[in-house]
């Protein structure tokens, strides 16, 4: 029940702002609510969402198979890992939204470059958790993957991936945020369409309560797979539903 | 050769790479250009005066300012939902997924409210930094050791000589990680609002640059954007060593203490 508080007590700070004011750009939660309505019948309002998800998934397709990839070879390779680990942290820390312009130059302004951004800016905590989860692995599982013979597919799916699931998922949970984080602000500074551009076309004609709309929608968007991540994290943990399932196999 | 040595290696194979394919001409000069010549360009705009006043000191003040008060906010809500268990519960939920939102889609609501400028730029600076606090300041005040506390109560110390001498001290290496988060985040948070709509600072320089097609100097400011963050990296993490040094020198002069 309290955790029903916070937004409670914002929409009724929020109505009492907009009575108390009267600043028209601080719209009301009605009229919120009226414009997220009327917004999911407008066609070019829905595109514009369609067009966001689908670079999200793209994106984010790009940068869990490129880096789990990535991650794998490094940690099978420890002397690469120790070499590249500097670099990866450093790259991981800066603010990656500058680079934005590299990519639309090599890319054009089209999905491609805002693809191509989102992956890049989702693919580090999926490189660096997975090539951590490979380098923990015990040497003999990989010893009995060498007396076995096994090819590098072989070992990456046979040996690997069980080996690191828990820690896929938590690289799943992070780079997803990240990808997502990546899109909006690079939709943010340019594009035609997508969630970022509306919000940008809303606050050029003064439509808070489109805003409000959109940062509603991306919350959603943001939340509901993070949460199912988060679920999948907890059943993993649980040493007891594991069991179940293993009777179940 | 030691690991490190062998990260230089590649940082400069990369950098050659970047040199010899721009100079060859295998990609064009409006997409990228010499490695050396972006650290010039850098260069430049260090020694640029209107620049450094126009551009760098609103992007590196503003996020001065986000970042302490991000910190002291952050500590206090902190301390606060630490202090009252239900303020945990009605907050937690927010706090463990606050960062798989993109802050950034509240600036141009931001921008509506308060215009552009450097109150909406810090205000996403502030909103960015100010959860790792809040998260770190819970943790280590709520991971102190209970043998700390048992202590206190056999000296009979007050809530106030409690909380100062005993959880402060315990719990202020993991509120530091937070601190140090929220000077990165702060960074990244301003920049990031300048580069996306502004009319001044260093991401605005970025972007102004490649609307412009200052291929040089675009790349000149991303190259500034890396020494920075990179410094600030380096010089934080040097602060974090001492300070953690420090803390158990301390512990090992006291054990000594009651060994004599």
């Amino acid at each position: 029940m309290l955790q029903a508080a916070l937004p409670v007590f914002g929409l009724v700070a929020w109505q009492v702002l907009h009575a108390t004011t009267g600043r028209e750009e601080l719209s009301s939660p009605a009229a919120a609510f009226l414009s997220l309505v009327q917004s999911l019948g407008n066609p070019r309002f829905v595109d514009s969402v369609v067009f966001s998800l689908k670079g999200l998934g793209l994106a984010f397709l790009l940068s869990t198979v490129a880096g789990t990839v990535m991650g794998v070879s490094l940690g099978l390779a420890p002397a690469w890992a120790r070499a590249l680990s500097p670099v990866l942290f450093s790259l991981y820390g800066i603010p990656k939204i500058t680079l934005y312009p590299i990519f639309l130059l090599f890319f054009g302004i089209d999905l491609t470059s805002r693809v191509a951004f989102a992956a890049f800016h989702g693919v580090f905590p999926m490189l660096l958790i997975v090539m951590r989860g490979t380098l923990g692995i015990q040497p003999v599982y990989l010893k009995v993957a060498r007396a076995y013979r096994l090819s590098w597919w072989q070992r990456f799916w046979k040996i690997v991936v069980p080996a690191i699931v828990p820690s896929l998922v938590v690289a799943l949970r992070i780079s997803f945020s990240l990808t997502f984080i990546g899109l909006v602000v690079a939709e943010l500074f340019s594009s035609y369409a997508g969630l970022g551009h509306e919000l940008m076309r809303s606050m050029s004609f003064f439509d808070t309560g489109q805003i409000f709309a959109l940062i509603f929608l991306i919350m959603v968007i943001a939340v509901v797979p993070t949460g199912v991540f988060r679920m999948w994290e907890r059943r993993l943990k649980n040493p007891a539903l594991e069991a179940v399932e293993s009777v179940g196999r | 050769m030691t690991p490190r040595s062998w990260t230089l290696v590649l940082v400069a194979v990369f950098l050659g790479s970047v040199e010899a394919v721009a100079r060859l001409g295998w990609v064009s000069r409006f997409n990228l250009v010499p490695a050396s010549e972006m650290i010039r360009a850098a260069g430049e705009l260090l020694l640029d005066a209107e620049f450094l006043r126009e551009q760098l000191a609103p992007t590196l003040s503003t996020a001065v300012l986000a970042f302490v008060v991000a910190s002291i906010a952050g500590f206090a809500i902190g301390c606060l939902i630490w202090r009252f268990t239900w303020l945990e519960i009605a907050l937690d939920p927010y706090l463990t997924i606050y960062y798989a939102v993109p802050t950034f889609a509240l600036y141009p609501l931001l921008i509506t409210v308060f215009g552009l400028g450097m109150v909406s730029i810090a205000a996403i600076g502030i909103l960015f930094a100010i959860v790792a606090v809040i998260v770190n300041t819970v943790a280590g005040l709520r991971t102190v050791r209970p043998v700390l506390l048992k202590v206190a109560r056999s000296f009979r110390l007050n809530t106030r000589q409690t909380f100062l001498r005993v959880y402060l001290p315990a719990a202020f290496p993991t509120i530091f990680t937070g601190i140090q988060l929220a000077l990165v985040y702060a960074i990244i948070g301003v920049l990031a609002s300048e580069f996306i709509l502004s009319t001044r600072g260093l991401g605005h320089t970025i972007a102004q640059a490649y609307n412009g097609f200052k291929v040089l100097e675009m790349y000149g400011g991303i190259v500034l954007v890396f020494a920075i963050t990179l410094g600030i990296d380096f010089a934080l993490g040097r602060l974090a060593g001492a300070i953690m040094k420090g803390a158990h020198a301390e512990r090992a002069g006291r054990g000594g203490m009651l060994n004599a």
